[in-house]
């Protein structure tokens, strides 16, 4: 080997990467020149220094803006990644969702206690006392306008405790509040008590013509009834 | 396929699937080396930080486009090619007086200012490190790279001369004459004159060294 070649082969040799037999030449000749020898010392001193160089650590906020970075520009098959790893965890929530609706269908709870709501009565209509039901069939007229008196003047009794109600309804559980909300006004109190002065007055002068002799029983349409207009009208009928 | 080959295939396919821990599988191991490699080379760790994290994005970003081989030689390729993309921007900028910030691998000129701070065993060692590093800077970048492409990356002068894109022999002779230039850098620096530590005595003159 020349100092040519011996030059050339210098850093393989150096580092390691010769083939052993001509490294061996090499080693020969290093030994026969001292020039050679001589440049090779000094490369192997330039190496053992610049090889010690240390290692350097990226700080972590270097590290962290990379990071950053890299979640920035991540490939787009990350989708796909996100994907099959949501669709199993979505598809057994779905599962346990499913299973936990069978389960509440078989395991149903006792029915709450029904919740004490202020329920308004059915409205019952206003019915007549219980005398106008007795009164039989087979009775002459002048029994039943006697009866329908007395009924009228018991329904003009009751209509006192019903205008206290306004609406005329039955005293139930649960009306006074809708009874307190449509109380009526001063002006309705007094049409019903002027109503049922006149409803008396009617049921007195049925009682009163059927109080009458049998003579005038039949022709009771043609009797001028008391009272004014009553009076007007007989004048006009004859 | 070796068992170690067949799990970075599996590795690397995930990774190219965009799973995260596979890509940090695949690189973290190798941030210390290629931040070493990219900081020597570009002579400023600030700077080197800006040139790492695009490094680090254009590997992950081309991950499809690797082919199954050697990984470490691809990632640093892809970093050397940032670095002389750096030069290209500012060609004025690969210098070890470049603004640092908060550099932790300290110039010659910040050790001297910091002198008095640094026990005298960890300031030697700071000071071959920055002479070090002063005499890389010193060289030409082709040499620089096929020294710290050997330091860092641990390549052969095959690998070598592929990643830059040179004959094998010329890769040989970059690192020669890389050497040769180091020795006698270093060399010199060992015959000049020796900082003055302030309220330090001089080591030269305790250690007999004549000084120039």
């Amino acid at each position: 080997m020349n100092c040519a070649d011996a030059k050339k082969n210098m850093v393989e040799h150096l580092l390691g990467e010769m083939a052993p037999e001509e490294s061996a030449d090499l080693r020969r000749h290093l030994r026969e020149c001292a020039s050679c020898n001589e440049e090779f010392t000094r490369l192997r001193a330039g190496w053992e220094r610049i090889s010690g160089l240390p290692l350097l650590q990226p700080t972590p906020g270097c590290i962290g803006r990379v990071e950053s970075a890299i979640d920035a520009i991540a490939p787009p098959d990350r989708a796909a990644k996100r994907m099959r790893v949501l669709v199993p965890v979505f598809g057994a929530l779905a599962a346990a969702s499913i299973l936990l609706a069978v389960g509440l269908m078989f395991m149903r709870p006792p029915k709450p206690a029904p919740v004490n709501v202020p329920v308004p009565a059915p409205r019952q209509p206003i019915v007549a006392p219980a005398q106008a039901a007795e009164i039989p069939w087979d009775t002459s007229f002048d029994d039943e306008c006697a009866a329908l008196g007395e009924d009228i003047r018991s329904l003009a009794s009751t209509s006192t405790h019903s205008s206290e109600h306004g609406l005329g309804f039955a005293d139930t559980t649960g009306m006074s509040e809708w009874d307190a909300m449509a109380k009526p006004s001063n002006h309705i109190d007094s049409s019903i008590e002027r109503l049922k002065h006149d409803i008396e007055e009617i049921g007195t002068e049925i009682n009163d013509e059927s109080a009458q002799p049998p003579e005038n029983k039949g022709s009771r349409g043609k009797s001028a009834p008391s009272g004014t207009c009553f009076a007007g009208c007989a004048d006009e009928l004859i | 396929l070796e068992p170690r080959e067949d799990e970075n295939l599996s590795l690397l396919r995930a990774a190219r699937q965009g799973d995260r821990d596979a890509i940090d599988g695949m690189l973290k191991p190798l941030y210390p080396r290629l931040f070493s490699f990219i900081c020597r080379y570009v002579g400023s760790n600030a700077l080197a930080e800006d040139v790492f994290q695009e490094s680090v994005l254009r590997i992950v970003q081309n991950l499809k486009t690797f082919v199954p081989g050697n990984f470490d030689a691809w990632t640093f390729t892809i970093a050397r090619n940032c670095c002389n993309d750096f030069f290209r921007r500012n060609p004025t900028t690969a210098s070890l007086d470049a603004p640092g910030g908060e550099d932790r691998d300290f110039a010659l000129k910040d050790i001297v200012a910091a002198a008095g701070t640094f026990p005298e065993a960890e300031l030697d060692r700071k000071i071959e490190e920055a002479r070090l590093k002063q005499a890389l800077a010193n060289l030409p970048a082709e040499q620089r790279e096929v020294v710290l492409l050997r330091i860092y990356g641990g390549f052969s002068f095959k690998e070598i001369a592929k990643m830059t894109e040179c004959p094998l022999n010329t890769a040989l002779g970059r690192m020669h004459y890389a050497l040769k230039a180091l020795q006698k850098e270093l060399a010199e620096e060992k015959t000049a004159p020796a900082f003055r530590w302030p309220g330090r005595a001089d080591s030269s003159q305790e250690n007999g060294n004549e000084l120039r």
